[in-house]
């Protein structure tokens, strides 16, 4: 994850959007990839990320630079991606959505991409990826930063607002919960 | 069912997170049975998969980023009226649904007495009763012609079939 410097972040807190444009360079990766697995597809992550750099974009004057801004950035993210897949379920129920069948999950694939090696690979990660869908926000939250963005507890702690040791206890029961929907395999 | 409790302990036994004893318990079970041994080779094929690569934005979101933010510096009060309504939008269409089937159902109750009531002139009569009206009508119509089949039939001094 690329560091930004002071200036840039000024400029950009003061509607420079040139200057935002290199934040978004920076993070728009991480916050696509965690919204991209929060939502389980990519045109909602498409949207959440939109969404997120612009509340970024409405809300960098009061950033106080008290956390990471990739922190700051991350928290954003996981709230506006719960708040949309709540939303989006809530709609579906409206609409009757529900009753259609669902969509299998995408998996994004790397940039050299061969797709017999990888068909196996990619079925493995929607196995895991379905599961992990299931789980409760809390403990879906803390094994997408833990295991895929690979954060270090006390980040995970400070994006979720808890202590360490909840964060700890959040994993310990998504690995159970998991080993659990993952025994027919 | 100590092979489903073996089996709901394994990704905390791969990350080495179990307490001493429990690791024991699972290590001594997957020596010796080999199902849970061989469902700890496939729940580790999936949870120790390379991890994969951080997706790359794509680049449109940032063309519509920039449209939404030159939108929003255009004139900021208007555009979070606006948005704001959008948001609302999630609680504003069920009621709006809600208020509209109410409405129907309303409008077909009352519409339907009242035209019940224009048709039979100065006579006030309700909807039920005028159904049970034509439903008698149909009654009488269908034992009249039956009545004036038989009376045909006996004449004749044969069956006249419908």
């Amino acid at each position: 994850m690329q560091d930004i410097s002071d200036d840039i972040l000024k400029q950009a807190s003061k509607g420079d959007i040139q200057a935002f444009e290199e934040i978004y360079k920076a993070f728009s990766g991480f916050v696509y990839s965690s919204a991209f697995r929060i939502s389980g597809n990519s045109e909602d992550a498409q949207e959440i990320t939109q969404d997120v750099f612009f509340t970024a974009y409405k809300s960098l004057k009061e950033f106080r630079a008290e956390s990471k801004l990739s922190t700051w950035l991350y928290r954003i993210a996981v709230n506006k991606a719960l708040n949309f897949q709540r939303k989006k379920k809530l709609n579906q129920w409206l609409s009757l959505d529900f009753l259609l069948e669902n969509k299998p999950d995408e998996i994004p694939h790397s940039p050299a991409y061969n797709p017999l090696k990888e068909l196996e690979k990619s079925e493995l990660e929607r196995i895991v990826q379905k599961a992990i869908n299931t789980l409760p926000d809390n403990q879906r939250v803390a094994i997408i930063l833990s295991r895929y963005e690979a954060l270090p507890y006390e980040e995970i702690a400070k994006i979720m607002k808890c202590s360490i040791s909840s964060v700890e206890s959040y994993l310990f029961r998504a690995k159970q919960n998991l080993s659990k929907k993952l025994i027919d395999y | 069912m100590e092979h489903k409790n073996i089996k709901g302990k394994l990704l905390l036994y791969i990350d080495n997170e179990l307490s001493q004893p429990e690791m024991m318990e699972v290590k001594t079970h997957i020596d010796v049975c080999a199902d849970c041994r061989e469902h700890l080779t496939v729940i580790s094929g999936l949870w120790r998969l390379e991890k994969v690569q951080k997706q790359e934005a794509p680049r449109y979101i940032w063309t519509r980023l920039a449209a939404e933010i030159k939108e929003y510096e255009h004139n900021p009060v208007l555009f979070d009226i606006f948005y704001s309504r959008k948001k609302f939008a999630y609680i504003f269409q069920p009621a709006v649904m809600v208020i509209l089937v109410f409405i129907s159902v309303l409008t077909g109750y009352f519409g339907g007495n009242f035209l019940s009531r224009e048709i039979n002139g100065n006579q006030v009569i309700s909807n039920n009763e005028q159904v049970a009206r034509v439903f008698y009508l149909d009654r009488l119509e269908t034992e009249h012609i039956s009545n004036a089949m038989t009376i045909a039939s006996n004449e004749n001094g044969e069956e006249i079939l419908p």
